[in-house]
């Protein structure tokens, strides 16, 4: 009895220092963007709400919000089409190279992204396209779709085929029954992969450096601005991204928990997949 | 027939994927070698006689010590990070799953989870501002008079080091949290019951249970750690050079793209290297761990 106590005690001792360890350093720039005082450091000299005053008059903070919002959306744009696409292609067909091509779009998550940044910035400047939003939008889009590619995959490898045929032998075409019955089942993985993109997007740093020419998304202006010199300024920036990128990932573990339920309950997808009795039409005897 | 409309089904998917494919990661990833293997020329010269392909960026990294040095101390600092990730990560996840239950692990998760969505910016200058000379760390020991001048903390490799633990040790906690989840607790106790010690359980039990999910997280932390920019960039400035920093310094202070490919390329075939043989080793040790 003794001896599970101090089990237990040395647990939460360890699992309180590690919890500090993670969430001291954060307290502190937290912190920091509330002191009045105009080095982000202590002594406390009282509440302030003035630097995020300052970020929100600040062009260059803003434009960079701005651009990160809209490359995350051409990060969703580009890269869910091409993801739910490759899913499509790999969980239902064999076709000769289909290893080499499977090793091929997986390579992305295991390669630095600082070299998918420079590969890309030599291939771009080859063919004389200028960096910029553009460019960081397929340059994070080049791995993104990997993640994207996991996510619907996932769930297409749970769907019973049979539903697609017995669609088709009710008269459906082939591309009908995909958008009638396939694509409603992955909506939850479609949008919880929309949901990671934009995420993953927002976040990313190590390719979007290569590839962002003179504009900046807000992870690239942050680091900028803390090469300059130390700010509240930057304290007050950095909350408002924690609790963007915090909020997102809640968010998207949030539908892909939902996404993982649903699965494994298709009549809740599907309404008409299991109908209770009387609801439908006789079908016409064949 | 149906045959053929595969096959057109087939060639309609596999365009935007091969776009994707050879577009974003093929021939950038060919150019790059390409141009790593060809002398930096002025431009009125590239494709004339005199861009010929050789070995001469290759040649300079190891014949530069301060290159190689480089290289070796950001892999032995990433294995390094890699394995203290993993010691410190494993109880964590251990409790997570095995200890703790309900509404308590629930809630643990989400406050572990919620620094994982922390940009890395924002985590380094988390640490910029305790660990400046007039930062946090020194007001703090100052105030308790623990030391009377200012230490500095930053432009150290070690700095660098707790950094980017700081940054990726999470990457380790959720695979193996995701695979001691699904270890079947009778195992452990059919093995105590058996006379086992509480170390004998955990060496044959569950660490080789444990073993795919640190395959898949030391991974994760290993690739962030050779490929951060951002961490030694602020944390280590001029006085803790980093690979990374090295290759962007040929791309934009050098201009030199033929030797920052040739960096690329090593550093890219490194880790892809590194991968494989870890996947190797413990890929046979985990066969051998089923038969027994």
């Amino acid at each position: 009895m003794a001896a599970a106590r101090l089990t237990r005690l040395v647990y939460v001792l360890y699992i309180g220092t590690f919890l500090s360890f993670l969430y001291v350093p954060l307290l502190v720039v937290a912190l920091l963007a509330f002191n009045a005082n105009p080095s982000p450091a202590f002594p406390w000299k009282g509440f302030t709400l003035g630097w995020f005053g300052e970020v929100l008059r600040d062009p260059l903070m803003m434009g960079a919000i701005g651009n990160s919002v809209l490359v995350g959306l051409g990060v969703v744009a580009i890269s869910v089409p091409i993801g739910v696409a490759t899913a499509f292609l790999l969980v239902r067909y064999d076709f000769v190279g289909k290893g080499v091509l499977y090793a091929l779009v997986m390579s992305p998550l295991i390669t630095p992204g600082v070299i998918l940044g420079v590969s890309m910035l030599i291939f771009f400047s080859d063919i004389g396209l200028q960096t910029g939003l553009g460019t960081a939008v397929l340059g994070q889009s080049s791995f993104i779709i990997s993640f994207v590619l996991l996510i619907v995959s996932a769930r297409l490898q749970k769907f019973d085929p049979a539903l697609e045929e017995a669609a088709q032998d009710l008269g459906a075409t082939p591309l009908r029954a995909v958008w009638r019955i396939t694509l409603p089942f992955l909506r939850p993985a479609i949008i919880a992969a929309c949901a990671v993109a934009f995420l993953l997007s927002f976040d990313n740093f190590n390719t979007t450096l290569f590839l962002i020419g003179n504009s900046a998304t807000l992870p690239i202006q942050v680091y900028s601005a803390v090469r300059l010199g130390l700010s509240p300024k930057i304290n007050a920036i950095s909350v408002v991204f924690i609790l963007v990128t915090v909020s997102l990932g809640l968010l998207a573990e949030f539908l892909r928990q939902e996404e993982r339920r649903e699965a494994t309950r298709p009549d809740e997808v599907l309404p008409w997949a299991s109908p209770a009795p009387g609801t439908l039409p006789d079908p016409e005897p064949t | 027939m149906i045959r053929r409309r595969n096959a057109r089904t087939v060639a309609l998917l596999l365009l935007p994927v091969l776009a994707w494919v050879l577009l974003l990661l093929v021939i950038p990833q060919i150019r790059m070698l390409d141009i790593s293997l060809r002398f930096k020329l002025p431009v009125d010269k590239i494709g004339t006689a005199a861009d010929v392909h050789t070995l001469s960026n290759y040649l300079e990294f190891v014949q530069e010590p301060l290159y190689w040095k480089v290289f070796i101390k950001t892999i032995y600092a990433a294995l390094t990070i890699t394995v203290v990730s993993f010691v410190i990560a494993f109880p964590i996840a251990y409790y997570l799953a095995k200890v703790s239950s309900g509404s308590w692990r629930r809630r643990l998760l989400v406050l572990i989870l919620i620094p994982f969505w922390v940009n890395e910016i924002v985590r380094t200058f988390a640490w910029l501002l305790i660990l400046t000379e007039q930062g946090v760390l020194n007001q703090a020991l100052r105030a308790l008079g623990l030391i009377l001048e200012p230490v500095s903390y930053l432009y150290r490799d070690s700095t660098v080091t707790l950094g980017m633990a700081y940054a990726y040790m999470l990457f380790m906690l959720f695979p193996l949290y995701a695979v001691l989840d699904s270890l079947d607790f009778s195992l452990v106790e059919a093995a105590q019951d058996l006379g086992a010690t509480n170390l004998r359980v955990l060496r044959h039990v569950v660490l080789p249970h444990a073993l795919p999910g640190a395959i898949a997280g030391g991974i994760m932390v290993f690739m962030l750690s050779v490929g951060t920019y951002v961490v030694p960039e602020i944390l280590g400035g001029k006085g803790a050079i980093w690979f990374v920093q090295i290759i962007y310094r040929r791309f934009y202070d050098a201009l030199n793209w033929n030797l920052g490919s040739a960096f690329s390329f090593t550093l890219l075939v490194l880790s892809m290297a590194f991968v494989g043989l870890v996947l190797r080793i413990f890929g046979l040790s985990v066969r051998k761990a089923i038969q027994s």
